[in-house]
């Protein structure tokens, strides 16, 4: 009875691994390399948007294969959501929104609140931990985009 | 100066026995790396959701004890670094944060979700825009890897955005606004206290130092920066259960930066734009 549950267990985990090795590249650029090693020939790159197979793993680098080659790449870069499912982007953006609202600062963040209808407890829970809000509003002032991070670092390349 | 960031590891034993699993070339890295990188779950929108607002809250809670630093161009400058590391993961369903804290305290944060705080003290001791990008990229890999979500099983109570929202704001019940009160503490204690787990840090330190190489930076500048910091370690004294100390670190990077055949010459340092940009300011 207990090696049958097992068999089952580990039948159903082998192939939720075996038919789980779709992945997808989120970041802007993904190297790919002809060997596991950064000093081995770079053959290309993969950008965001593209679907690979992932054929092994090795030391934190994974043999794939895309549409139009197959090579090796950094694990790190691989996703398992498609990218359009990545964020719920626009979902994403309203929390965000909403948050920076209700966060403007106490009196604000009361207001927000008591309009939802919600109680009143959001400006002793800030005061009880000591936290600081509003600078974080000024750091998202800072963030840069992805075109102007590119730029960079192309100007920093010889 | 208090020094925080490079804590001599507290239990000999511990590291010891970590030591040998932890390695790149080890069996248990290679499961993390399965199981962490591309064997990660598939987390729920909901589950990146409450990511996101915890994290939110943390970095609000390091900024209620560090002043933010109001130096706009130094700061945009550490974002344009941080940013650009950034490009090359495979968590773009988060926008990173960066931004540097007013003390002389060297150490640097992470929250979940991407809010990502360096020391001006830090910041201060270091010789090239290499060096900060390890020591973001070694942020950021805390986050890529979930390791203070998986330490304090942060995640979702439920899938309703607006539920969600109401708990941070006071509208949820007194269990749950309790467990995120305890979970924030406890968030602050690795983060001002404890450290994070010996096996994460060194996780870190790895994907780290690859994260950097691919960016295009001296894949071989935490290590530097690490070996900069040495003599100050002196003054320190063992704060917590089991931060890995700086000898042990050094040995693991240096094993990655084998195994993966990277060297100093294979990325930039870029030294006169970091002198320019911070230490001109």
């Amino acid at each position: 009875m207990k090696i049958g549950i097992l068999l089952m267990i580990l039948t159903t985990c082998t192939a939720a691994w075996a038919g789980d090795q779709v992945r997808y590249i989120h970041c802007q650029s993904a190297p790919v390399w002809a060997a596991p090693s950064f000093s081995a020939e770079r053959i290309g790159a993969l950008t965001q948007g593209h679907t690979v197979q992932v054929l092994r793993l090795k030391d934190g680098w994974a043999e794939v294969q895309g549409s139009q080659l197959q090579g090796w790449m950094l694990a790190l870069m691989l996703s398992v959501t498609p990218t359009d499912e990545a964020s719920g982007e626009a979902r994403n953006q309203a929390i965000e929104l909403l948050e920076q609202r209700a966060r403007r600062r106490p009196s604000a963040f009361a207001a927000t609140a008591a309009a939802r209808g919600l109680r009143d407890k959001s400006t002793d829970f800030a005061r009880d931990f000591e936290l600081d809000f509003n600078s974080l509003e000024t750091i998202a002032g800072w963030r840069v985009t992805d075109e102007q991070a590119m730029e960079f670092l192309k100007q920093g390349r010889p | 100066m208090r020094i925080i960031f490079f804590r001599l590891g507290a239990i000999i034993p511990i590291v010891v026995c970590l030591c040998a699993a932890v390695p790149a070339p080890g069996h248990a890295e290679r499961m993390r790396v399965r199981i962490s990188s591309i064997g990660q779950k598939a987390y729920t929108q909901a589950d990146i959701d409450a990511e996101k607002r915890f994290g939110h809250n943390l970095a609000a809670r390091i900024l209620g004890n560090y002043p933010l630093w109001q130096n706009a161009k130094v700061n945009h400058y550490v974002n344009l670094v941080g940013h650009a590391l950034t490009l090359f993961t495979g968590r773009q369903e988060l926008t990173f944060s960066f931004a540097i804290l007013d003390t002389e305290t060297i150490n640097a944060f992470a929250t979940p979700g991407g809010y990502i705080f360096i020391t001006r003290g830090a910041l201060a001791n270091m010789h090239d825009e290499a060096q900060l990008a390890a020591v973001l990229a070694h942020e950021i890999a805390h986050v890529l890897e979930r390791h203070m979500i998986r330490e304090l099983h942060i995640k979702a109570t439920g899938d309703s955005v607006l539920s969600g929202f109401a708990e941070l704001i006071g509208g949820a019940t007194g269990g749950v606004r309790g467990s995120l009160e305890s979970s924030l503490n406890q968030a602050a204690d690795i983060l001002f206290h404890r450290g994070y787990r010996v096996a994460d840090e060194l996780s870190a330190d790895r994907v780290g130092a690859l994260l950097t190489a691919t960016t295009g930076y001296d894949p071989t500048a935490l290590k530097r920066f690490l070996e900069q910091m040495g003599p100050f370690e002196a003054t320190l004294k063992a704060q917590d259960r089991d931060h890995p100390d700086t000898l042990h670190r050094l040995a693991c990077l240096q094993q990655v930066l084998s195994t993966n055949g990277l060297h100093a010459e294979t990325g930039q340092r870029n030294k006169e734009r970091f002198h320019e940009m911070v230490l001109s300011r």
